[in-house]
């Protein structure tokens, strides 16, 4: 909100430099945003408009700070002539308008303000339009109650303050139309609106330099109720702002009585006024205990000193039943004071937080808890960088083009779909990523032409629609690329092996299925890899895991398996065959001859060519091992025969 | 015949402790050089009659080829350090790297494990009721506008129950209210993770980023304590570095004081965090006495702590996925 220091100074005539003004305000009331010119831009908390949303309020926060008297300039109170019934007032919503008071003055002319009021107004980017008009807004930026004027003769009838009719149209003072709808609130006349109710006034009933007699408005409105229709009008004005916070009742009196003072200085004649809604303003009272003061912030106060500030800021202080307290009125404008913790900060702002000592905890010790996500982070993250793989971070959000990317569909079943947003920040972010994978071939994109290859992995959460219920859940993916390895699927699964192993889930199977292959435990498929092309002819490998379902399989503790003792003997064995055979199945066969003493089998050399007519060159290295014993050259010639044998009859194998 | 024998001793004894070329060629000067020991021995040979010179001959000769051979090993195992060049650049060798925020979240985790504080998790679709309504943010308050939000695409129905009508989390603070409604005090916690927000992105701004949120619960928990474990932690974080703290008045609705703390690094001020004392009403709606449990709970942003600390300028670096930038941590 916008402040003039020319203001808060004639206000406050003691108040310091501008500079060391907002400095103080920033380290004892709310930030100064800015801080040049006259003017004072200054962050005023969402709860205190009704406090400080106003010159007055300021300068109070001034006096309090600083130690220097103010003088309040609006508590002058205006008697209303003998009523002449000039206007009526019909609330026909009280709900929504609590009080409404508007008083009528005649002027022989209207003028301009003087510089000083302009300057005022230009500093808090108000415009200047005659000596009412900017009476009503000085008043407004003085005590933070909005007014308006009518040029009086412009009303036909009473002054109706009810919801807009379908179809009702006004133009307001910056002579746009807004088409009203029946959940707005309006100022009519007995025809039509002439302003919407705390947002703006309509140009018809505007007053010009032309008026001879105004209406001045002073009214309370429900803040929800302003909020929602500046919203809906897309229309935020000074007024709006401070009504939609929610401003005290009692500053339609203090603006009212401030505006007739300034009125009548300025040659207008009060004449009437007309008055509806609540008179009796309530005052909370709230008990105040320096012990509770000492419990919730850990210093003492004297209670002097919390008096001195309570009677600063306007509170007054009765004596209190109980001992050792005080009963402290708050005025009705301060409505951001609503219990004895909103009173101890105002003391302790005041004597400021760098008086008070920093003090240890006493904390039970308890273990501490890590939940089971970050622990499986931590592991993931630490097997990964070992293995040449760097860590990304992406949008959570995608469009159209990468859902047509999402690889595999596992994480929330085929007949999911993604969650979209009402309003997302643009078409290409408008849905929740379903899947890690799509961004990751972004990624390699955004890097190929500076890497030779690009390897990463990323950890987050992934979003999909299940039954039209949105369900998020963490994922781990990877992506890894190489210019020429047709076979680079190989090296993710030797990843996912080390992966797997590293963070204690040692049974798990690779099972291959149209091109991909999935990654289950005990028929828990937790993970899918596969392999493309990338354009510029290069290769890629990726994979996606549900890492929810793998945090229940990490659980096992790892344990020391002995270190053999007695020696191993070592075999290559090079067949032909058909390259339909999967090498995978002549592995797991050569293990089950006899896995008492075949302790690792291995593809070490692997060819194909056109000589070879359809078929592979394939040499596996078979490690023969027993736990009781060495291992004699004829057991293991024994052993070898057996397998060459299976080769050739089950696997039409030429031995080379 | 002692004589070569002690002179091949005392060659070998000293051979062990020779550390560098010039103190071999010294050594082998002194042994097998123009004025050596051994020549010595090798040129004194024709005087000897013929019986004895047949015996010593062999010996000397074969104590020489020794030498010879032991200064030649020797020296071949200095020149091994001479034969590369070492200004020649390093061989590139490659790890991976962990993502900076990655190495940022781990550091917090630990400082504040290493006070007592477990580390919890929470969804980041939320209900509205738990991101706003039990957190005291009244709905259809400007208050709420404090935090721009994305909200789920949903039925009619659902938008009408703040339970169920859900959003993107704007910050993690909706895991007080729901960690309080299954724990009893006294505890301590951290709640790191992604929250989001419907703005314009730029240098300091991101749709999503990440937080980590602080609650501490006990029975006269206050600002002073606050202070401390504020202060320990970043002087931990930004360890070595000397550090001022400021504590200026804020606002959040979740929080009755609230404060905002500034800290002076290498002469410069950053806003790092928000916090306060647990509002009365936020233990009312976890179900909590509010005359029972005092508290106090802070918010930090990981990408503005990685931002000061290793001088980051952009705050879209770090979702750039750009290796360039990934491979400097």
């Amino acid at each position: 909100m916008k402040f003039s220091y020319a203001l808060i100074k004639k206000l406050i005539p003691q108040a310091p430099t501008q500079k060391k003004l907002s400095e103080e305000l920033n380290l004892h009331s709310f930030e100064v945003e800015e801080a040049s010119g006259d003017l004072l831009d200054i962050k005023i908390p969402a709860n205190q408009y009704s406090a400080m949303g106003s010159h007055i309020g300021i300068a109070r926060e001034v006096s309090a700070i600083f130690n220097i008297p103010f003088k309040n300039p609006a508590t002058k109170v205006y008697k209303s002539p003998i009523k002449k019934n000039l206007i009526k007032i019909n609330i026909q919503e009280p709900k929504l308008c609590f009080r409404y008071v508007a008083r009528v003055f005649d002027f022989n002319s209207i003028g301009d303000s003087s510089p000083e009021i302009k300057k005022i107004l230009n500093t808090c980017g108000i415009n200047s339009i005659n000596a009412v008009v900017d009476i009503m807004n000085l008043v407004m930026l003085e005590t933070g109650q909005p007014l308006h004027s009518f040029d009086a003769s412009k009303l036909k009838g009473n002054i109706n303050v009810r919801l807009a009719k379908k179809g009702e149209k006004m133009e307001t003072l910056d002579k746009k139309l807004q088409e009203l709808d029946p959940s707005i609130l309006v100022i009519a006349d007995d025809n039509s609106p002439l302003a919407i109710a705390g947002i703006k006034g309509g140009i018809s009933s505007g007053v010009t330099y032309d008026t001879k007699r105004i209406i001045v408005e002073a009214a309370s409105f429900d803040q929800v109720s302003i909020y929602k229709s500046s919203r809906l009008l897309k229309l935020q004005t000074d007024a709006s702002a401070r009504f939609s916070h929610g401003i005290s009742e009692a500053l339609v009196d203090i603006g009212i009585n401030r505006a007739t003072e300034l009125l009548l200085q300025a040659g207008g004649k009060f004449i009437d006024e007309a008055r509806a809604g609540n008179e009796k303003i309530y005052e909370e009272i709230i008990p105040f205990y320096p012990k509770d003061f000492e419990k919730l912030i850990g210093m003492p106060v004297d209670l002097s000193k919390a008096k001195y500030y309570f009677k600063t800021l306007g509170f007054e202080i009765n004596p209190s039943k109980k001992k050792g307290g005080i009963d402290v009125v708050i005025p009705a404008w301060r409505n951001d004071i609503q219990c004895e913790e909103d009173l101890c900060e105002e003391i302790i702002r005041f004597i400021g937080y760098d008086k008070l000592e920093k003090k240890a905890p006493v904390f039970a010790v308890q273990g501490v808890e890590e939940d089971d996500i970050f622990l499986l982070e931590d592991k993931v993250r630490k097997i990964f960088p070992t293995l040449s793989i760097d860590e990304v971070y992406n949008n959570s959000f995608y469009g159209d083009a990468d859902i047509k990317n999402e690889k595999f569909n596992f994480l929330f079943g085929e007949n999911s779909s993604n969650v979209q947003m009402i309003n997302p920040s643009s078409e290409e972010l408008k849905y929740l990523r379903k899947s890690l994978i799509p961004l990751l071939f972004e990624d390699y994109e955004k890097n190929a032409h500076n890497f030779e290859s690009v390897r990463i992995f990323e950890i987050g959460k992934v979003f999909g629609l299940v039954s039209n219920k949105p369900k998020e859940k963490y994922s781990l993916g990877i992506f890894i690329s190489a210019k020429k390895d047709n076979s680079l699927i190989l090296e993710l699964k030797g990843i996912v092996d080390e992966l797997f192993k590293g963070i204690g889930i040692v049974d798990f199977d690779f099972v291959p299925e149209d091109g991909e292959i999935k990654v289950q435990i005990d028929d828990n498929l937790v993970g899918m890899l596969g392999t493309e092309k990338l354009k510029h002819g290069e290769i890629c490998a990726f994979g996606e895991f549900d890492f929810e379902k793998m945090i229940s399989e990490t659980e096992e503790a790892r344990e020391y398996i002995p270190i053999k003792k007695f020696p191993s003997t070592m075999r290559d064995v090079s067949v032909l065959v058909s390259k339909d055979i999967k090498i995978g199945d002549i592995i797991q066969r050569i293990q089950d001859t006899d896995i008492n003493i075949i302790e690792n089998v291995d593809l070490i050399d692997e060819y194909e060519d056109e000589s070879l007519r359809g078929k592979q060159s394939l040499t596996f290295r078979i490690v023969f091992q027993a736990d009781d014993r060495t291992l004699k050259d004829s057991e293991v010639n024994e052993e070898m025969d057996k397998i060459l044998k299976i080769l050739r009859s089950e696997f039409y194998a030429e031995i080379r | 015949m002692d004589e070569i024998l002690s002179i091949k001793k005392s060659f070998l004894e000293e051979i062990k402790e020779i550390k560098d070329a010039d103190a071999l060629e010294k050594l082998r000067v002194s042994y097998i050089g123009r004025n050596g020991k051994l020549t010595a021995i090798l040129r004194s040979l024709g005087a000897l009659p013929i019986e004895e010179r047949k015996k010593i001959a062999p010996l000397a000769q074969a104590l020489q080829k020794e030498i010879e051979e032991n200064i030649k090993s020797c020296l071949s195992s200095f020149a091994t350090h001479h034969s590369v060049d070492l200004t020649a650049p390093s061989r590139k060798l490659s790890r991976g790297h962990l993502h900076i925020l990655t190495v940022v979240e781990m550091d917090i985790r630990k400082i504040f494990s290493s006070m007592n504080f477990s580390i919890v998790d929470g969804p980041q679709i939320e209900s509205e009721y738990y991101n706003f309504d039990a957190l005291n943010v009244a709905p259809n308050h400007p208050a709420r506008d404090m935090w721009d939000t994305f909200w789920i695409k949903q039925s009619e129905a659902e938008k009408k129950d703040s339970k169920k009508h859900l959003l993107l989390r704007t910050h993690t603070s909706p895991n007080q209210a729901r960690f309080m409604e299954s724990h009893t005090p006294p505890f301590q916690i951290i709640v790191p993770g992604r929250v989001f927000r419907y703005e314009a992105i730029d240098n300091g701004h991101e749709i999503n980023f990440n937080q980590v949120e602080g609650l501490v619960v006990g029975k006269d928990i206050n600002i002073a304590n606050l202070k401390f474990v504020i202060e320990t932690f970043f002087k931990k974080f930004f360890e070595g570095k000397e550090i001022d703290f400021r504590y200026r008045p804020s606002y959040f609705p979740f929080t009755e004081p609230s404060i905002e703390v500034d800290i002076k690094l290498n002469g410069k001020w950053f806003e790092v965090l928000g916090a306060g004392m647990v509002h009365p009403r936020v233990f009312e709606y976890a179900g909590y006495n509010p005359r029972d449990w005092q508290g106090f709970a802070f918010g930090l942003g990981v990408e503005r702590l990685a931002m000061i600390k290793y001088n980051i300028p952009d705050i879209r670096l770090f979702y750039s996925s750009d290796l360039r930038f990934i491979k400097q941590f």
